[in-house]
């Protein structure tokens, strides 16, 4: 019993990870159309970034989770402009090449940058455990769940109760539109990418202790993410946190229970059969298949 | 230049592939091998998404299929890679159709997800079902093609191999190009309810298409396995789709000239960037983006070989 | 020729709560120009799209020459005779005139890839192209075979439509609006190019807003308002029906003498 509510704890908390790299896809998705295949090696920055504060520049663990974030923030804007705004209009699938491009070069970046050594980030509560029950909960999977929940309930709140983020909904439904009505298009088009940046270096920073960081790391994080969304609803907010949460567990809980290896098959299998019987997921609108 | 001239370039250019060992050292020759075999995967590839506009991920995974399926034909059971390689693209196609008919129902990004979804089930299946397929290990010993006391076995004798199916390969797909086949795949992709109006059978067409794309993959998998004598599942991943359409697209897509000359490019220029030490594989990235940016078309359309097709489309 | 080619048995169309269509029945009879006409929005081109596949029904029956072709797939009506053209016209960008033409004869060519390789089908292919030769002359597109589709003027990008309609020597062409887009000078060359497609003995249903047109080259009008039809006779008959006038003039209209 002890061991099924441990594992509850960290599917929730892999999950809360997974949910927050899928918004940072959805958001992209749905503002600027892109199709972001260099998510996973943002998410792999914001790792690093987080350790290179505060391992290797000493600063105390809150002031240097939010300058990685900052970075991250930053970096976002970098994405805008050498990814999205060249290719702007161009077919999906060109875009998609061109996020992979730079997928690469942060990787090797990333690679030169912190060499290919895989290492531990130290979580801010290190390997604390707290006993609910009888249950050695890990300290650090309850801080990652409840810092990206905070992060999800923010970002609710900014898109949904703020001018801005009114704005930035104008702008995912009708670009044109938005910019008729005078809507700075390229203005929520950067703040989209920040978000994006925010949210990834959020998920690299929380799922570094649960894990190895390595420069790797970011593609199999990226992947289930993808299942997450597909599961939860391509364009949906709650079937990204659903979808991630049940991604979580079911990795978790299936690992445990049915087998180690096939445990990824586990979620993809299910995200296959979602797209095959109900490819607008849990939450998605239905898809017209005819004209 | 005019499609005729187009021709003839490309069938000068075949001829004088022919000589080409005499005068590249042996790693070279790997190289180019790698780059051919690569170029019957990426001419499949634009069938499925050059011509009707299939997003597919799923290229590897097919790749890995027809090198898996010929792997364990002439280890495990000790079939003639003469009978395996064909036994491995005609099993390709027939996996292909098998998953495309329920899957090309889909569209779009969600088409892209579904054969995602494969080509990441295929590479887990192959990683764990170690009895069958060797797991992470993979399969050795693969032998190579002989002909009765006289074995391709190494990359010079096995490059006239690849010329060889290289060369037939893209006859095929002129051939199907030209044909009332070819024309209804570029009609789909340009607007599949007018298509469907003209008497084109949709759903067979891209059927059709995606069993196309398949069966080059096979057959691109097939020579790869009896070349390295090694197959091993993360030959095969996501990563390496991605690397397909990366050619396909900066190459030129809806092109088969544009197919080969993209799988040359993209395997060779690592190579050649090696020298620049631990950031060549930045300065790849960031230089096929900058291709991207700057030739919509893709490189091909740098000679004036665009197809009149890409020009219409307005990419 | 005679009978009916076409019978359209209380056919429905819903888009959720919206009744497009409703319950609407026609005898079309071969060999004639049967044109149906109403105000915008009334459900016409939606009406085609159900005939010819496109959309599902939400009720009644289709059938064409004793076939019973209610939802049956586009390519299966298609084949069957029963071809169309679409409002603002359809084309395929990426392909020359002369190959828009030739993908409406695909179910004419075998199906298989193999053949497509082996070049089983050349003799008929041969065939396919002279007669789409022959209809590129006929609609005034002769030189422009090899153009790509896209560089043409509107008016004969809505010809090469037409040509890959006919290529397949269809019985039954649906044009959605034909006229559309196009100056009085090509109306005029439009309406010779429909009267001699009736002497060779191919049935037309032409949906229409041209009102000049429609009245010198049908033999029968149907008038569709709001999803039903309200009206059905002879265009002299159709010009003097009060139910007509009201439907696309609004009530309270007199009908000036003429």
């Amino acid at each position: 019993m002890q061991q099924f509510v441990q594992l509850i704890v960290s599917g929730l908390a892999v999950g809360s990870v997974y949910a927050l790299v899928g918004l940072a896809f959805i958001m992209v998705n749905e503002a600027t159309g892109v199709v972001n295949f260099a998510t996973g090696q943002m998410v792999a920055i914001g790792c690093f970034l987080g350790v290179t504060t505060s391992l290797q520049m000493g600063l105390p663990l809150g002031p240097a989770y939010v300058l990685a974030l900052a970075a991250m923030a930053f970096f976002g804007v970098v994405f805008y402009a050498v990814v999205f705004r060249p290719l702007q209009d161009r077919p999906v699938v060109t875009v998609i090449i061109g996020t992979v491009m730079i997928g690469i070069v942060i990787q090797n970046a990333a690679l030169m940058t912190w060499g290919s050594v895989p290492f531990r980030p130290r979580s801010p509560f290190g390997r604390q455990v707290i006993d609910v029950f009888g249950a050695a909960l890990s300290a650090h999977a309850l801080f990652v769940i409840v810092v990206a929940f905070l992060m999800i309930a923010l970002l609710y709140l900014f898109i949904y109760r703020t001018a801005v983020g009114a704005r930035m909904r104008a702008v995912a439904q009708d670009r044109d539109a938005a910019r008729l009505m005078g809507i700075g298009v390229d203005r929520m088009f950067v703040l989209t990418w920040i978000i994006a940046g925010l949210l990834t270096g959020a998920a690299g920073i929380l799922v570094g202790p649960m894990w190895f960081a390595d420069v790797n790391m970011g593609d199999p994080i990226a992947l289930k993410a993808f299942a997450a969304i597909i599961i939860g609803g391509f364009s949906s907010v709650p079937g990204a946190i659903v979808g991630g949460i049940l991604v979580g567990l079911a990795e978790m809980l299936g690992a445990a229970y049915i087998s180690s290896a096939y445990k990824d098959g586990l979620v993809f299998l299910v995200m296959i059969l979602f797209l095959l019987v109900r490819p607008q997921g849990i939450f998605g609108e239905r898809i017209g298949q005819r004209a | 230049m005019k499609p005729r001239t187009a021709l003839l370039a490309a069938c000068a250019v075949f001829l004088a592939a022919l000589v080409l060992p005499a005068f590249i050292s042996g790693y070279g020759i790997r190289i180019l091998n790698l780059a051919l075999i690569s170029a019957i995967a990426v001419i499949g590839l634009n069938f499925a998404f050059g011509y009707a506009g299939l997003i597919t991920l799923a290229q590897a995974g097919f790749v890995g299929c027809g090198a898996y399926i010929t792997a364990i034909l002439s280890t495990t059971f000790g079939l003639s890679p003469w009978l395996s390689i064909p036994a491995a693209v005609i099993g390709t196609g027939f996996i292909a159709v098998v998953i495309g008919l329920p899957m090309l129902r889909l569209k779009g990004h969600y088409l892209a997800l579904a054969t995602l979804g494969f080509n990441v089930s295929f590479v887990i299946v192959a990683t764990n079902w170690k009895s069958m397929m060797g797991g992470t290990d993979g399969i050795s010993g693969i032998p190579p093609l002989a002909l009765p006391g006289w074995a391709f076995a190494t990359d010079h004798r096995y490059y006239y191999v690849i010329w060889a199916v290289l060369a037939a390969a893209t006859w095929c797909a002129w051939r199907i190009r030209n044909s009332h086949i070819g024309l209804a795949m570029i009609a789909v992709r340009d607007d599949e309810i007018a298509t469907g109006a003209a008497s084109v059978g949709v759903t067979r067409i891209k059927v059709q298409a995606f069993a196309l794309s398949a069966v080059y993959a096979g057959l691109s998998g097939a020579l790869f396995a009896h070349m390295a004598n090694f197959v091993a599942p993360d030959d095969f991943n996501l990563g390496h789709s991605i690397i397909y359409l990366a050619m396909l697209i900066i190459g030129g897509e809806g092109s088969i000239l544009g197919s080969i000359a993209g799988a040359v490019i993209v395997t060779f220029m690592p190579e050649l960037m090696r020298d620049l030490g631990t950031a060549y594989m930045i300065v790849f990235g960031a230089l096929m983006l900058l291709i991207l940016i700057f030739l919509p078309k893709g490189l091909l359309s740098l000679t004036g070989i665009v197809g009149r097709r890409l020009k219409a489309s307005g990419r | 020729m005679n009978g009916t080619i076409l019978t359209i048995d209380s056919l429905s169309k819903n888009f959720g709560g919206v009744r497009a269509v409703q319950s609407v029945s026609l005898a079309i009879p071969a060999g004639r120009i049967f044109s149906v006409i109403g105000p915008n929005g009334a459900g016409k081109t939606t009406l085609i799209n159900v005939l010819t596949g496109i959309l599902a029904s939400s009720g009644g029956k289709v059938r064409f020459e004793d076939r019973d072709i209610t939802d049956a797939p586009a390519h299966v009506v298609a084949s069957a005779g029963m071809v169309r053209t679409f409002q603002n016209g359809r084309l395929f960008p990426r392909l020359t005139v002369m190959e828009n033409v030739l993908v409406g004869a695909h179910h004419l060519l075998p199906q298989s890839v193999w053949s497509a390789i082996a070049g089983g089908a050349a003799a008929r292919m041969v065939e396919i192209r002279r007669r789409a030769g022959e209809l590129l002359a006929i609609l005034g597109l002769a030189g422009d075979a090899d153009r790509l589709v896209g560089a043409l003027p509107y008016g004969r990008q809505r010809m090469v439509e037409i040509a890959r309609a006919l290529v397949s020597k269809p019985k039954l062409l649906l044009l959605d609006e034909p006229a559309a887009g196009l100056n009085s000078g090509e109306v005029e060359r439009l309406r010779g190019i429909l009267e001699s497609l009736r002497t060779q003995g191919l049935t037309l249903v032409l949906v229409e807003h041209n009102m000049g047109l429609v009245m010198r080259v049908a033999d029968r009008i149907a008038v569709i308002s709001f999803g039903e039809k309200i009206a059905e006779g002879s265009p002299a008959e159709i010009r003097a029906d009060p139910k007509v006038l009201e439907a696309y003039l609004g009530h309270g209209y007199r009908h000036a003498e003429g």
